[in-house]
Order: C-alpha cells, then sequence, then structure tokens
C-alpha cells in the first residue's frame, strides 16, 4: 500500500463518495489509487480546476458534507484558488488535494515548480506538504477533521514520488501506525448561559427589534418566524440567508444591500435593535448607524466584525454551526414583556407589495417567469452579478437557492 | 454553472436551474461540456444583455464615471449549446416567453436558455440616496456613450413606478 492508496482509504472511511478534479502528471499517483477505488468514489472529471474547487464548495452547501476538489502540481493548483475562497469565505468544508514535482527537484525550476502549500497559506485552515509514505494517514486525518470542524479548506500537497511511496517507508520512531482516526464528532459552540441572559435582556429593552438572517440560519426558518412573531420583528435576509423563510411570508421584508428592498431599509434605519442571527454580511454601511442601535449577534460564521465593529453591543459572539439556539432564546424573552411592536405583520407586507411594484423592468418580468413553473423541490443557482441580483430579489418561493 | 453541476451531481432526481449572467457563463463555459458528459440534465439561463452589468452601472452609481470596458462581445450560446451536445432555446419576445421557457424545462438533457435583456435598463437602489442620483446624473453628463438610451429608460422606469 502507498501513500495515495491510504489517503482514497481514508477518504472512503470519512464518508467521501465524490471527488471534482482533473488529472495530470503531478497528481497521476493518487489518480491511480482512485481507478483502483472507482466503485467506492466516483471522480468528476471537470474542464478547469477553478470549475472543481467551486463544485466541491457547492457540493458541501448542498449536502452539508464535506467537499473534496483534486488538482495537479503548478498551473492545476493554482486554477482551484477562485473555488477554494468561495470556500473559505462561505465557511463551507472542502479538502483541495493538489500534487508537486518531485521531492528532489523541489524549488530549483523544476517544470511546474510551485510549493503548493506556501501558496495556499492564506486561503487554507490546514495546509500540509506531505513529506513520506509514513506521513499520508495522520496528514489525510487532521486535514479532513480541520475542514469540518473549523468549516474552512484543509490542503494536502503530495509530491508526485510521495504518492506512490509504500507506507512503511521511512517511518520514524516517534509515528506510530494507525495513531489518528476518521471519526470526527460535530460539535457547535453554545452559549454560556450568562452570555444568554444578556443577550435575552439586551433584546428585551428593544422596542423596535429587527432580524437579520444568513445563511447560519438556513435549517431554523420555524425558530425564525417565531422569534419574528414573538418580538414583532421584521426578518432581512442577505443574499445567503435568502432560504431563511419565504419572500411572502409576512415576516420578512426580503434582501437588503444595494438591490435590496426599500422596507429592509427602511427597517434598518428605524430599528433599536438588530439581531443577527447565521450572518457575515459584509456591506455594513445598511446596518444601522454606529451609536443607533444594540446589536445581539448570534452566528456560526466567523467574520472580523465579530469583534472589531466598536459602535455595537456585540453581546453574544457564537460561532455556530445551526443556529438551534434560537428556540432557547425566543423563550427566554418571552418571559419577560414583549416588546411592543413597530410595524404589524399586514403593514410589513403591504411595504414590501407596494415595493415589488417598483420592480417592473423586463429583467423582473422575465424573474417572474421562474417562479410557479419549476418544480416544487427545484434547486436553484444564481451568479452573483446584474441578473443574479435581480433573479434572487424577485424569486419569492421558500427553499434552496444559492450563490 | 459549477454550482449547478455540483448540485445535479449530488442530487440527480431533482430538478436543477442555474441562473447566470453572460459575463460569468463565459468565464466557465467549457464546464458545460461537463453537464453533457456526465448527462446531467441542468437548466442554465443565460440572461444575456451584453454586458458586465453590475459592473457597469457601479461605475456610474458609484463612480460618476462613464461606463468603460464593460461591453461583451456577443455570441450565440444557443449555436454554443448545441455545439458541444446540449440543447439551446433562445427566448427575446416577452410575449411567448413564459410557453417557451416552460418548453425549455420540459426538454431533457442539458438546455441552456438564452434570455435576452435590455442592457439599458439602470440597476439603481431601492432607496436612491441623493448622492447616487448625483453620480449617476454626473457619470450621464461626463460622457456615458449611452446617454441616449440610457435616460429614457431610466424616465420611462420613474414613471412606470409612480404610475
Amino acid at each position: 500500500m502507498n501513500a495515495s492508496d491510504i489517503l482514497v482509504a481514508r477518504l472512503i472511511d470519512w464518508g467521501v463518495d465524490t471527488i471534482f478534479g482533473l488529472p495530470g502528471d503531478g497528481i497521476n499517483g493518487v489518480m491511480e489509487a482512485l481507478r483502483k477505488a472507482q466503485d467506492k468514489i466516483r471522480f468528476v472529471h471537470v474542464r478547469h480546476e477553478e470549475s472543481a474547487a467551486f463544485m466541491a464548495c457547492a457540493y458541501a452547501k448542498f449536502t452539508g458534507r464535506l467537499g473534496v476538489c483534486l488538482a495537479t502540481s503548478g498551473p492545476g493548483g493554482i486554477h482551484l484558488l477562485n473555488g477554494l475562497y468561495d470556500a473559505k469565505l462561505d465557511q463551507q468544508p472542502v479538502l483541495a488535494i493538489t500534487g508537486m514535482q518531485y521531492n528532489d527537484v523541489t524549488n530549483t525550476f523544476s517544470q511546474q515548480d510551485v510549493e503548493l502549500d506556501k501558496l495556499f497559506i492564506d486561503v487554507a485552515c490546514y495546509n500540509n506538504r506531505v513529506m513520506s509514505g509514513a506521513h499520508m494517514e495522520p496528514v489525510a486525518d487532521l486535514a479532513i477533521r480541520s475542514a469540518i470542524d473549523k468549516r474552512g479548506v484543509a490542503h494536502i500537497t503530495i509530491p508526485i514520488d510521495v504518492q506512490q511511496q509504500p507506507i512503511k517507508q521511512s517511518r520514524s520512531e516517534r509515528n506510530k501506525p494507525n495513531h489518528t482516526s476518521t471519526h470526527g464528532a460535530i460539535s457547535g459552540n453554545v452559549p454560556s448561559n450568562t452570555e444568554l441572559q444578556a443577550a435575552a435582556e439586551l433584546i428585551n429593552q428593544g422596542k423596535r427589534i429587527a432580524i437579520l438572517a444568513g445563511q447560519g440560519a438556513l435549517h431554523a426558518g420555524d425558530e425564525l418566524l417565531q422569534l419574528a412573531e414573538t418580538l414583532g420583528a421584521p426578518i432581512i435576509k442577505p443574499l445567503l440567508g435568502k432560504g431563511c423563510v419565504p419572500d411572502d411570508s409576512p415576516y420578512t421584508t426580503g434582501g437588503i444591500g444595494l438591490l435590496g428592498t426599500a422596507p429592509s431599509e427602511q427597517v434598518m434605519e428605524d430599528c433599536d435593535t438588530l439581531l443577527m442571527v447565521g450572518t457575515s454580511y459584509p456591506y455594513i454601511e445598511y446596518l444601522p448607524k454606529p451609536g443607533s442601535a444594540n446589536a445581539c449577534r448570534s452566528t456560526r460564521m466567523r467574520s472580523a466584525s465579530d469583534c472589531v465593529r466598536p459602535w455595537m453591543w456585540v453581546w453574544w459572539v457564537i460561532r455556530r454551526r445551526r443556529c438551534a439556539c434560537f428556540g432557547r432564546c425566543s423563550n427566554e424573552t418571552t418571559t419577560d414583556e414583549t416588546p411592543g411592536r413597530r410595524l404589524s405583520a399586514q403593514q410589513i407586507h403591504q411595504r414590501e407589495r407596494d415595493h415589488r411594484i417598483r420592480f417592473r423592468h423586463q429583467h423582473h418580468r422575465l424573474g417572474a417567469l421562474y417562479e410557479g413553473q419549476e418544480r416544487a423541490d427545484a434547486l436553484l443557482l444564481r451568479q452573483s452579478g446584474d441578473h443574479g441580483l435581480r433573479h434572487a430579489i424577485r424569486y419569492r418561493r421558500p427553499g434552496r437557492i444559492s450563490g | 454553472m459549477p454550482y449547478a453541476i455540483a448540485a445535479q451531481v449530488a442530487f440527480p432526481d431533482k430538478q436543477v436551474i442555474g441562473i447566470v449572467g453572460d459575463g460569468g457563463f463565459t468565464m466557465l463555459m467549457g464546464e458545460i461540456i461537463t453537464a453533457v458528459a456526465y448527462k446531467l440534465p441542468i437548466k442554465l439561463v443565460i440572461i444575456k444583455n451584453n454586458t458586465l452589468g453590475q459592473i457597469k452601472w457601479e461605475q456610474m452609481v458609484f463612480q460618476g464615471n462613464p461606463e468603460y470596458q464593460c461591453e461583451l462581445f456577443p455570441i450565440d450560446f444557443v449555436a454554443l449549446a448545441q455545439a458541444v451536445g446540449a440543447q439551446g432555446v433562445r427566448i427575446d419576445d416577452p410575449k411567448t416567453a413564459g410557453e417557451q421557457f416552460e418548453r425549455a424545462l420540459a426538454l431533457p438533457g442539458p438546455v441552456v436558455i438564452e434570455a435576452e435583456v435590455d442592457q439599458y435598463t439602470a440597476m439603481l437602489p431601492a432607496k436612491i440616496k441623493p448622492e447616487q442620483a448625483a453620480k449617476f446624473s454626473e457619470a450621464l453628463i461626463r460622457g456615458e456613450p449611452n446617454r441616449l438610451r440610457i435616460a429614457p429608460t431610466a424616465a420611462a422606469d420613474t414613471v412606470r413606478q409612480v404610475v
């Protein structure tokens, strides 16, 4: 058994059944192991490695599992980067497997001579060059575990000669075989009761509360609606949170941002308390002005804005996998008085409907065509840009829209 | 398109629809071959205005500059789809767009739907800030090449919204 065989065996043990990528002379050792295991792992052969990385990210988003992409040395690996940054910034678990040229010609102007571990330092939460056959197993396990636990990109690069080295070769006394496992315990950070209480108090002080719900709330639609009802707070949805609750729900004002809705902007301007749920919404110019509102954040996202927004009272910084704590939060808040409502559900709905009437460009007529013609369980993918944004705004049905 | 392909790989029995602009689509255009090769029945709606729309409006509304280097050389996406073994459908008439779209969704295998839209429709925010309106006007005054078509379109849209 060589390094590539053990890598593929560990991938299978971790439950990986699909890899997106392209072969090349710098990764052909791994390709041979994949050929031998093709009944257990499907290889999706793409035309450009950038696509492979995007596909791995999308696969993670849609399945909730690890996405895996593979590229050869030098230019192949470099091509992955764009899709890997997509995964990094949207915090999706992705493993990138790349090759390097022979160990003993590295950094000597050899063909496709790029030390990809150096290049990937910024994008990866785990990043390692495999130094020998015996090094492969623990590196594979730790890389996969890191991608899943840290919700980011793990990168393994393997020189082509190492890919074909027997796993017994050059094993040191310290490196005991099988000391890592393929079991990962999924956990999320849960707020302490003190923090939860502080958050509940902050929310209860609010008279005009708004909720900003991102992709971390995608699986908590019912809890969000319950929270909106309890607090009398409209739900504003950044694009990645588009599917949290359907746009025709009376509890949401729709999107926010350059092509968001006017009611969302109005709610943001009027609120005295903003509850941010599972979002790393980047356009902070659309958030309440510094000093004008209290903020309470429940998030599985990890972003700079978690800690460096001095004008906010960020009482509650939680990095969570899912926002299951919502039920608890809303229960806490209902024990005290329910804050007064600013807008009734009907008023919110009316505002949004008025706003829609504004949008009667040809784009939007076209956008309206999608609605109702697709199957109920359809997956909708939209690319950012003028049209993607227009469509995402126009589309109102619940479910998965992703981009 | 990579997202649509991955979604269909993950869920072979679900309907998958990708919505993409002509600029984004052409960046990784070769990947339509992957959908054909793996018989993935994705439906790709290419919204075609032969321009990098968002960038163009950002140049105008954020900076007050006339658009520059945003036009895209127009290509025939239907012919492209057919050349690589996918089906192609062109939608360019609002009156029949609905029926055409419905028919395109019902076609088997990967389908590229080229949907033509007006490139002169301004992408303006829901609440236009005074400085954004000023920048937009400034861009037109400073020599926006398509101002004679953009200005009437924006005016007509405004009237329609008010009415």
